[in-house]
């Protein structure tokens, strides 16, 4: 019978629907999700610091002679 | 915000999905873990005759190229589509047969998150519902093939 209990023994209760009781590929699912949704995080946030601001010029311009 | 959210789902999505089935693979031909195996007996003789075809192998090749496509988020449109077959065929060995909840949770959340995929990168799949479709084929020019890289 399905339960939903959580022990953090190093061991795999397969009968447990609960989402923390992890066999070692969906914890290795995990690690990779957490962490690649950290890494998406931090290279926004840097893409973000790195991006310049936008500078308003009253004439048209061509964009490859701006440095 | 609601975009934010979104593509840091589906970013999660392709991580988890990608992190799975990569170490998977990894795992049947390095064995870091003990491999699992089916608890019923209809699908343990499937994966047992698999195994005898070298399909298992072949099934474990595509896991680790899939799951590779996946996690460094390359041609992720062509590895949702290989390891298609395989997340089919681990949730019908399992989901209606096997005896352990966790096994049936387990592989119900990897086919609802394949299908999520598949509906996250469906602009590269709509050309595919083509009712009248005509053939181009790829030989009379193949510089097409590189050219789509």
């Amino acid at each position: 019978m399905w339960n939903f209990s959580f022990v953090l023994d190093g061991k795999t209760d397969m009968m447990s629907l609960n989402p923390l009781e992890m066999t070692n590929f969906e914890m290795m699912g995990t690690i990779f999700a957490i962490g690649g949704v950290l890494l998406t995080i931090i290279l926004d946030r840097i893409s973000k610091q790195r991006q310049k601001p936008h500078e308003f010029v009253a004439h048209e311009v061509d964009e490859r002679e701006t440095g | 915000m609601a975009r934010t959210f979104e593509r840091y789902f589906i970013t999660f999505c392709r991580f988890y999905l990608g992190g799975f089935n990569l170490v998977s693979g990894l795992n049947y031909f390095f064995l870091f873990w003990p491999q699992p195996k089916v608890t019923d007996a209809t699908g343990n003789g499937y994966v047992e005759a698999a195994v005898s075809l070298g399909l298992f192998s072949f099934a474990k090749v595509l896991e680790i190229i899939g799951g590779a496509t996946l996690v460094f988020n390359r041609f992720v449109p062509l590895g949702l589509v290989l390891l298609m077959p395989v997340t089919v065929n681990i949730f019908l060995i399992n989901a209606p047969w096997s005896p352990l909840p966790h096994v049936v949770e387990s592989v119900t959340r990897n086919m609802i998150l394949h299908i999520i995929l598949l509906a996250a990168y469906a602009n590269y799949f709509y050309p595919m519902l083509k009712f009248r479709a005509a053939p181009d084929p790829a030989w009379r020019d193949p510089s097409r093939i590189w050219k789509s890289f």
